[in-house]
């Protein structure tokens, strides 16, 4: 019975597999697919559907730290404590800082395993420097970002509700010379699918296509309805990378207008972006620029 | 002398991995297999091109996970289901020491470890040279490696396991086998801002817990680094016989004085 | 209380005093308390006593499965417990069970090496036993397919194995149905006949009657009676040996309360 209960499992997983692979395949392959409307709402509404939302989100949060360590060749990288912190400006004053400064990265990183000069551990030490993918800071190379670019591919096929990776996965194909500013507006109109509230991607897009597509007229709807859903959003609920998105909108869409020569345009995005915030460089100096409506 | 002992430990390990062949425990790990398998021709359909490093290392991934899991499951029950089903009885009514039957029950359950190693091994590489994916050299001081630490798995978990119930002895193998990167690295950042009784307390937890993390070469493997030096490879293998030697000890001090 | 014969005994209990610790920080709690006898080469010893009575606690300490709080024990002069003491002995568990995925051939094998009985006679004295319990013609098959009295039967076989000098046996006819019980006492007579000393505990006192030269009895963990069996006590069938246990354990009982 138990016997019978086993088989009949493996055979209803692989015989899911085939067609699971087949229905996410398209996604991966910068198909026009994302989630439509029903299934976002079944993605949200039932429990089934929400269990395995929890394992693609894993699953996509998992990949974007693996990105980190693919870029480092394998080298596990980390944040400074404070103590590190404090004590490199030390070694730095009393300038005898060599070998610390061998483990800098930008100044704030280090790697996980620590150098022989640092480590307490003795042969133990010596023996994870040789197991694990450990060079000093300054010692290893770095691999191109865009090569880690089939990791977004995966990140997103796996949770499209992961924002981070259509925007910063559309960056790297814009980037990427084989693969070029086309493909990623395809991505990251998938994303858009998937993600219609995302202000990120909307100011994304209207950045690709304004920026590197240089088609203003299309990219001024995106960076439009970006701005518009900041102002939807409660500012309390917007998160850091809302923020930026939605300041992004803001510069884009000044100057999607001024290179469109739709000046009086960019001047109402420049001074409601100035409105919405005060300190923002690009609007401020357009409005210097161009103080007066009727001004070309 | 020796060749007697040889034989006893033979025959309880010989019992041991003969019971569970047919109690179908490794079913588990070909059943298992056959998912990954079933993922692997999944993330295949989606073409491996620029996913190298991700593919192996995920399959190294499972490999050690699955294999330490068995080796853990394999091992708990060994000691506690001899005492809870009275088959100890006879068998130390036999003229043999506490010791010896610690010690084939370690190596019975080492040897299916081993052998759910190998399948998995055997099903990671195949998966990946069908990916058209090589693992080179390292690939074999990898397995070495993970053949070892998984010595150390079953002596610390059987150890365990005379101490309390076989559940517990689960727990607190995997969390030893599963966070010792973790571990590791978090007594590296809290040594560096503890006070000098702090230091002593986590250098002596570092030493004398076994740092799994140590035998995973599967980052090297993943991203194509080259082998690790010989003598890495010998000091690693005198590390883990170490503790193995030390947890059987003190797993059999403590079953030798256990009213059965 | 002790007979005393010539030579080495087969087992010698000194003072022994045997108890468990309930938990950690509870006092130990003794279950046998100075037991002092000896069982002389050849004999048959049925060991009685109520439930509770500290037989398998005894049995256990002159196996070495636990220790003795006090007093010792020695099997052919060997101290109990030890792997020399264990050489003579052969013994079967109150309970016997046994790996149930492994087929009677093997499960005498394992224990037939552990032994130390070479292989090739290992294999002939265990087709040989099995066939001596009744246990023919089911080699082969998993014990997990095997009844509570035939899984005993395999557990006489067991003991028997390597014929060892001295045989303990803690409740040998459990479980077992009426002609199986037959069956293994006649199986004993015949182990009796070679002069293995046995020792037994039992509550079937039809067998004990049948097989024993001697008896102790024991209550609350003390030695309170120890008897030559006679023909008196012989009679009948064991109803005799039951009207002399059960008086005097109620004595012993309410001597205890008194």
């Amino acid at each position: 019975m138990k016997d019978g209960l086993v088989y009949a499992l493996c055979g209803i997983c692989l015989a899911l597999a085939y067609p699971i692979a087949n229905s996410i395949r398209p996604t991966i392959e910068q198909g026009p697919v994302g989630l439509t409307q029903e299934q976002n709402e079944a993605l949200e509404e039932k429990a089934q559907a929400s269990l395995l939302g929890q394992f693609r989100g894993s699953m996509s949060d998992f990949l974007y730290l693996q990105v980190d360590k693919f870029v480092h060749e394998g080298v596990e990288i980390r944040g400074k404590t404070e103590s590190e912190l404090k004590k490199d400006k030390e070694s730095v004053t009393s300038g005898d800082g060599v070998e610390t400064g061998a483990r800098q990265h930008n100044g704030t990183e280090t790697t996980v395993v620590p150098g022989k000069k640092e480590d307490w551990r003795g042969i133990l030490g010596d023996i994870e420097r040789q197991v694990k993918t450990y060079k000093p800071m300054g010692g290893h190379g770095h691999r191109d970002p865009k090569d880690a670019l089939h990791i977004y591919r995966l990140m997103t096929a796996s949770n499209p509700k992961f924002i981070r990776g259509w925007t910063e996965g559309a960056w790297l194909m814009a980037r990427k010379k084989e693969v070029g500013a086309e493909k990623a507006l395809a991505f990251l109109r998938e994303g858009e699918k998937a993600n219609p509230e995302s202000i990120e991607i909307a100011s994304s897009l209207g950045w690709l296509l304004t920026r590197d597509l240089k088609r203003y007229d299309e990219g001024r709807t995106p960076l439009e309805r970006a701005i518009a859903l900041g102002k939807l959003r409660d500012p309390q609920t917007l998160t850091t990378d809302d923020e930026e998105a939605l300041v992004s909108a803001y510069r884009f869409l000044v100057n999607n207008r001024r290179y469109a020569k739709d000046i009086p345009a960019a001047r109402r995005w420049a001074l409601d972006g100035q409105a919405r915030f005060p300190d923002d460089p690009t609007c401020r100096k357009f409005l210097e620029e161009y103080p007066a409506e009727n001004q070309n | 002398m020796v060749l007697r002992k040889l034989t006893i430990w033979g025959a309880l390990s010989g019992a041991s991995i003969l019971e569970s062949i047919r109690r179908k425990d490794l079913w588990v790990a070909v059943i298992l297999s056959v998912l990954m398998i079933g993922a692997a021709g999944m993330l295949g359909r989606f073409g491996v091109k620029g996913l190298e490093t991700f593919l192996k290392s995920a399959a190294l991934t499972v490999v050690n996970l699955l294999s330490v899991v068995l080796a853990v499951i394999f091992t708990a029950r060994q000691i506690p289901e001899e005492v809870s089903r009275r088959t100890v009885y006879p068998l130390l009514a036999r003229p043999i020491s506490r010791f010896d039957l610690l010690f084939g029950k370690f190596l019975g359950a080492y040897a299916l470890s081993l052998l759910g190693l190998l399948l998995f091994a055997l099903i990671a590489f195949g998966a990946l040279k069908w990916f058209g994916l090589g693992v080179g050299t390292i690939f074999w001081q990898y397995l070495f490696l993970r053949a070892l630490i998984l010595g150390v798995v079953c002596a610390v978990t059987i150890g365990l396991s005379v101490f309390m119930t076989p559940q517990a002895a689960i727990t607190i193998s995997l969390l030893l086998a599963m966070v010792s990167q973790t571990f590791s690295s978090a007594v590296m950042l809290l040594e560096a801002d503890s006070q000098q009784a702090g230091k002593l307390f986590l250098h002596g937890t570092y030493f004398a817990l076994p740092q799994f993390n140590l035998f995973d070469l599967s980052s090297r493997v993943s991203f194509g680094w080259t082998t690790i030096p010989t003598v890495t490879v010998l000091q690693l293998t005198v590390y883990a016989l170490l503790h193995i030697a030390a947890w059987l000890m003190l797993g059999a001090l403590r079953f030798k004085r256990q009213a059965l | 209380m002790t007979a005393q014969v010539g030579g080495v005994p087969a087992l010698h209990v000194d003072g022994l005093t045997v108890g468990y610790k309930p938990g950690p920080l509870q006092p130990t709690k003794y279950v046998v308390h100075g037991l002092s006898f000896s069982v002389q080469p050849g004999e048959v010893i049925g060991f009685l006593g109520p439930n509770g009575a500290g037989k398998s606690s005894t049995i256990k300490a002159v196996m070495g499965f636990v220790t003795a709080s006090a007093g010792s024990a020695k099997v052919f002069g060997h101290d109990a417990g030890s792997i020399t003491a264990r050489e003579n002995i052969g013994y079967l568990p109150e309970v016997a069970l046994y790996y149930p995925f492994l087929t009677p051939m093997e499960t005498l094998r394992l224990y037939g090496t552990l032994q130390g009985i070479p292989k090739e006679k290992l294999r002939a004295e265990s087709l040989e036993l099995l066939k001596r319990v009744g246990l023919e013609g089911r080699e082969k098959h998993q014990l997990r397919t095997f009844s509570k009295g035939m899984q005993q039967r395999l557990g006489i076989a067991q003991a028997l194995l390597g014929s060892p000098k001295l045989l303990i046996l803690d409740e040998v006819t459990s479980g077992v149905d009426p002609i199986g019980r037959r069956h293994l006492r006649e199986l004993l007579g015949e182990v009796k006949k070679t002069g293995t000393t046995i020792f037994f505990s039992s509550h079937e006192l039809d067998e004990v009657a049948q097989l024993c030269d001697r008896v102790l009895l024991l209550h609350g963990g003390r030695l309170i009676e120890e008897r030559i069996m006679d023909e008196k006590l012989r009679s009948g069938i064991g109803s005799a040996l039951e009207d002399y246990f059960v008086t005097t354990m109620e004595q012993a009982t309410l001597r205890k309360a008194a």
